[in-house]
């Protein structure tokens, strides 16, 4: 169950999340999902749902790969990882979110 | 490299669907079974660890969709089975199906039917030429002098030389004369070919290859007469020489001259004109096989005034057509210098290649742009209602599409359903209106039209097959967009679907566009139908039914003057004798037949005529030949056979010329100096007055006209046809072939003996009126059936829907007649409104047409008020059903039925 003061993660963040998480290392769906949960202290919830769709659709863009690997269990799990582009797209997607964040508290500050 | 990746990962999605699919489930199945394997850890029995990751999954299976359409292949991997589910659920509402389906073929079919006619004509450059973009007709343009062509007409040969040494840019310049008959061979087996006289390098600008043998030499262009060579169509080389080829070398008679066939064209290239060519012969032979006219003279290429050659050049390959215009101009006014009977400043006009989107466009060819118009507005009637039954449609079926996303369908699935709901529609639609488009240009052929034009082929079919795609996608997008914003709660919670005040403006808006365009048809039929009846009610002082004219070349076997009266007399005795012939008589331009010459005059004390384009004409008319034509004679006497060789000048004119000579005496017995290349000194003499005939043409004005006699002098027009008038029995007719047998059993070897009723001339300067009349009162009633039948669906749609409330209003106490009013004003409003806006469309439009008209008002008040009223009545008898209907509503069966 998510707790108190944690929210949904919005879905344009979603995309500069996960690219920001396989810039680490290539993971798989889950994996991602909890390494979001546990950078941002359990403040974001990923929806899984949301999760799967942004992959197809960050592949799709070419920012990232999927190719199916063993995990450490043994079982079958398909890992993504950033492509070329995606790390490039990662540092302007970082940036425009840096000049929003910015903005919105400049807003913020100006009104209170 | 990745780009490249993506798109074969794409391709195998559509390729090996089940292996994704497949793979989507183990992905998924990892992520729950690893979040059931976490929740195990924090304390869950595996039970409640499953379930909650399930839970904090959502429905699996929605999710699974929402992959799936992250990925735009999904669009063609789910066309099939969208294709399947709209034929399951068109076929459980077939009424809606068939109405749909028949309204789009009628109008898909109409606009395809008319657009391979508009393409035939204006999009098709004449086969078998090579790079036709870079061929351009030159034309030459005067405006005063001896010949006027302000248009831009054909050049003399001393234009055409001028043209070829003059303007920089022009790769190659040709000339070609005029279409002409040439008549092939003699006696029984003699026929009329179509034949041009082409400079030596007209194949080669047009880039035409011999199929066998060869095209003309350079040479052959230059001494008169002197090579007498004959280049067949490939056409006329299969059908009448049997693909002989032997005939190379042989000779043929064409107009009475032996020539040389040297070769055959190239596979398909007809000519340059709308009328397929058989024959042409080198420009030096036009004069010996008399294609120039009256003169015959071999020195007709170095007069100025025989503006009889039409240009044609090939631009070179960075020609720029505007400083090809001013030099081509320049060098034509330098060389004016020397012809001063002739504009001193004559211009060059370069025109397209294709003669239909030149600057002398046959009257049909305007025609079918009009046609073009009025079948997109039957298009767009038909498109109206069709999207008005989809928009009724879809209100219908909220509850069908609430469900269904609340089952968890995705919104972008439902468009794209509707979508292909619509695309199927239209596909049929269009199928069947490329059978109606069959039948449409069959009619069409009916009317004679150029080689190749009105046929339906690959071209038509691309056409038809766009304009259902197009109309496809615009129909789902409307229809999808009308129900995009279905909330499943309130369309499940609604127990009666209302429909949205949006979706009735949209239909009342609809209606009305309906109505409009529909005015506008009828206003175009109208205005045809009109001129066709002034065109009928026109006497052209002739009677042309029973009326055959007869002609036949005698020089060409070698008759002077005295021989070939004597033939004349001896056909008319064969011919009188005929049973079916009532009578016979000789004319020397027959009538309808486009020519006449010109005569001055002097009035006695008065002032002397001038050619003013207006007449006085002169002819020479035979003795009978009023009584053959059927023109009634008003005063006098009429040529008899006694009328001779030594009796003094005679002549009878008709009404209009009776008046300029004797505005209110008796012209009978007047003396009058006719002047002019007629007669010199001395005066001719009045014996008659008839009635004013249409000579030239149907519409011509009636002009003054002087008749001489021909049997005093049957020579005193040099030029022109000589023809034998014959009038039929009314009972049994004597037939043409019976004619032209007759004809033929006076001399074996007669040239070609031309047998035609009068009336076909006619026919042809009908045509384009009967044409317009025809193809707009079609057009006109389907628009009009197609808006009546909208606005039936329309109203009743509005009656069934509104049936509670007229319940309450009845159980109110509301009269029959206030509810037949509701509905009834519920139809006049849009109605009332389009008619309006159709008659100031029709008011702005119908200017445009009267070039196409004859003799009506283009703004008749009548016309348009008897339209108006007409679609009032219309629209009144669609309202009746629903009206009746509404007011035979029982208050207690349409409350209770909530």
């Amino acid at each position: 169950m998510p707790e108190k003061g944690s929210t949904d993660v919005l879905r344009g963040t979603l995309d500069v999340l996960i690219l920001k998480t396989l810039s680490l290392a290539p993971m798989h769906g889950w994996g991602i999902s909890q390494r979001i949960q546990q950078l941002s202290k359990d403040a974001f919830q990923v929806g899984q749902g949301s999760l799967y769709p942004a992959l197809q659709r960050l592949e799709e863009r070419g920012w990232i790969e999927s190719e199916w690997r063993s995990t450490e269990e043994g079982r079958r799990a398909k890992y993504y990882e950033l492509t070329r582009r995606g790390r490039r797209s990662l540092a302007s997607e970082v940036e425009s979110w840096r000049r929003y964040v910015a903005h919105v508290e400049l807003v913020l500050e100006g009104g209170s | 490299m990745n780009l490249l990746k993506g798109r074969l990962k794409q391709l195998r999605v559509l390729l090996r669907k089940d292996d994704v699919e497949r793979e989507l489930d183990e992905e998924l199945r990892y992520h729950i079974d690893m979040e059931t394997e976490k929740n195990i850890r924090s304390g869950m029995s595996p039970d409640e660890a499953r379930r909650a990751a399930l839970l904090a999954f959502g429905g699996v299976e929605r999710y699974k969709e929402e992959v799936r359409e992250a990925r735009w292949v999904r669009l063609f991997e789910d066309a099939g089975a969208d294709f399947r589910f709209a034929a399951r659920t068109l076929r459980r509402r077939p009424a809606f199906a068939v109405a749909v389906v028949l309204t789009l073929a009628i109008g898909i079919g109409g606009t395809t039917a008319v657009f391979s006619i508009v393409d035939g004509l204006f999009m098709r450059p004449p086969a078998g030429v090579d790079a036709p973009q870079d061929v351009v007709r030159l034309f030459v343009v005067r405006n005063e002098g001896a010949i006027q062509t302000p248009d831009g007409g054909p050049g003399s040969y001393v234009d055409f030389e001028v043209l070829r040494n003059g303007p920089r840019g022009l790769e190659a310049v040709a000339g070609l004369l005029y279409a002409q008959e040439m008549d092939l061979g003699r006696g029984a087996d003699a026929e009329r070919l179509r034949g041009r006289a082409v400079t030596s390098n007209y194949f080669p600008l047009l880039g035409v290859r011999p199929h066998i043998g060869r095209l003309f030499y350079e040479q052959e262009d230059d001494v008169e007469g002197a090579h007498p060579v004959a280049v067949v169509s490939h056409a006329f080389w299969n059908t009448r020489l049997a693909r002989d080829p032997r005939v190379l070398g042989r000779a043929i008679e064409l107009n009475g001259k032996p020539l040389q066939i040297v070769g055959v064209a190239e596979k398909g290239f007809t000519g340059i004109d709308s009328d397929p060519v058989d024959v042409w012969v080198p420009m030096a032979m036009a004069a010996p096989l008399g294609l120039v006219g009256f003169t015959g003279d071999s020195g007709w290429r170095q007069v100025a005034g025989m503006t009889v050659v039409r240009i044609v050049a090939r631009l070179g390959a960075e020609a720029d057509r505007e400083a090809v215009v001013r030099d081509a101009s320049a060098a034509l006014r330098h060389a004016a210098e020397s012809h001063p009977q002739l504009d001193p400043s004559p211009d060059a006009i370069l025109a397209p290649l294709i003669p239909a989107r030149g600057p002398h466009r046959a009257q049909s060819a305007s025609l079918a742009l009009w046609l073009g118009a009025v079948a997109g507005i039957v298009l767009a009637i038909a498109f109206a209602n069709v999207v008005s039954l989809l928009v009724t449609r879809s209100t219908a079926r909220r509850r069908e599409l609430a469900v269904r996303v609340s089952l968890g369908a995705g919104r972008g699935r439902l468009t794209r359903q509707q979508l292909v709901e619509a695309l199927l529609l239209t596909l049929i639609g269009g199928a069947a209106g490329i059978l109606i488009a069959f039948l449409g240009t069959g009619v069409a052929r009916q009317f004679p039209l150029p080689p190749g034009v009105g046929t339906v082929d690959l071209r038509v079919l691309v056409f038809a097959l766009g304009v259902s795609l197009i109309a496809g996608l615009l129909l789902g997008l409307i229809a999808s967009a009308r129900s995009g914003w279905v909330d499943p709660m309130r369309g499940l919670r609604e127990s009666r679907i209302q429909t949205p005040p949006s979706r009735r403006r949209l239909q009342r808006g609809l209606v009305a566009v309906q109505v409009a365009l529909a005015l506008t048809l009828l206003v175009g039929a109208g205005l045809f139908l009109g001129s066709l009846r002034k065109v009928y009610e026109i006497d052209p002082g002739v009677d042309v039914e029973r009326l055959i004219a007869v002609s036949v070349d005698l020089s060409k076997v070698g008759y002077g003057s005295p021989e070939r009266e004597a033939f004349y007399a001896e056909a008319r005795r064969r011919l009188e004798a005929l049973p079916g012939v009532e009578r016979t008589a000789m004319i020397h331009f027959q009538p309808f037949g486009g020519s006449a010459m010109g005569i001055a005059y002097e009035i006695p004390g008065g002032h002397e005529s001038t050619y003013a384009g207006e007449g006085p004409y002169v002819n020479l008319a035979g003795a009978g030949y009023f009584e053959t034509a059927g023109t009634r004679i008003l005063a006098g006497r009429a040529f008899r056979e006694a009328d001779g060789p030594g009796s003094e000048p005679i002549a009878v004119v008709n009404e209009a010329m009776a008046r300029i000579l004797a505005p209110a005496g008796e012209v009978v017995g007047l003396c009058v100096p006719l002047s002019g290349q007629i007669q010199s000194g001395g005066c001719t003499r009045i014996i008659g007055v008839v009635e004013t005939e249409r000579h030239r043409y149907l519409d011509d004005k009636p002009v003054p006209m002087v008749f001489l006699s021909r049997d005093r002098n049957p020579d005193a027009i040099p030029w022109g046809d000589k023809v034998l008038l014959v009038r039929t029995n009314h009972g049994a007719p004597a037939e043409p072939s019976v004619i032209r047998s007759a004809m033929q059993s006076l001399r074996s070897d007669l040239p070609y003996v031309a047998v035609q009723p009068v009336s076909e001339r006619l026919r042809d300067e009908i045509l384009p009126f009967r044409l317009g009349a025809t193809l707009f009162t079609l057009f006109g009633v389907l628009g009009l059936t197609l808006a009546a039948v909208g606005l039936y669906g329309v109203l009743s749609y509005f009656v069934a829907e509104r049936t509670p409330e007229i319940g309450v209003r009845k159980s109110l106490g509301a009269s029959a007649s206030a509810v037949v009013r509701l509905v009834v004003w519920q139809g006049f409003l849009p109605v009332g409104v389009g008619l309006i806006v159709g008659i100031a469309l029709a008011l702005a439009g119908a200017p445009l047409l009267s070039s196409l008209l004859f003799g009506v008002d283009s703004r008749d008040p009548l016309l348009f008020g008897g339209i108006a009223v007409f679609l009032v009545a219309i629209a009144m008898l669609s309202t009746v059903v629903p009206a009746r209907r509404a007011a035979r509503v029982d208050p207690m069966i349409a409350l209770r039925a909530d």
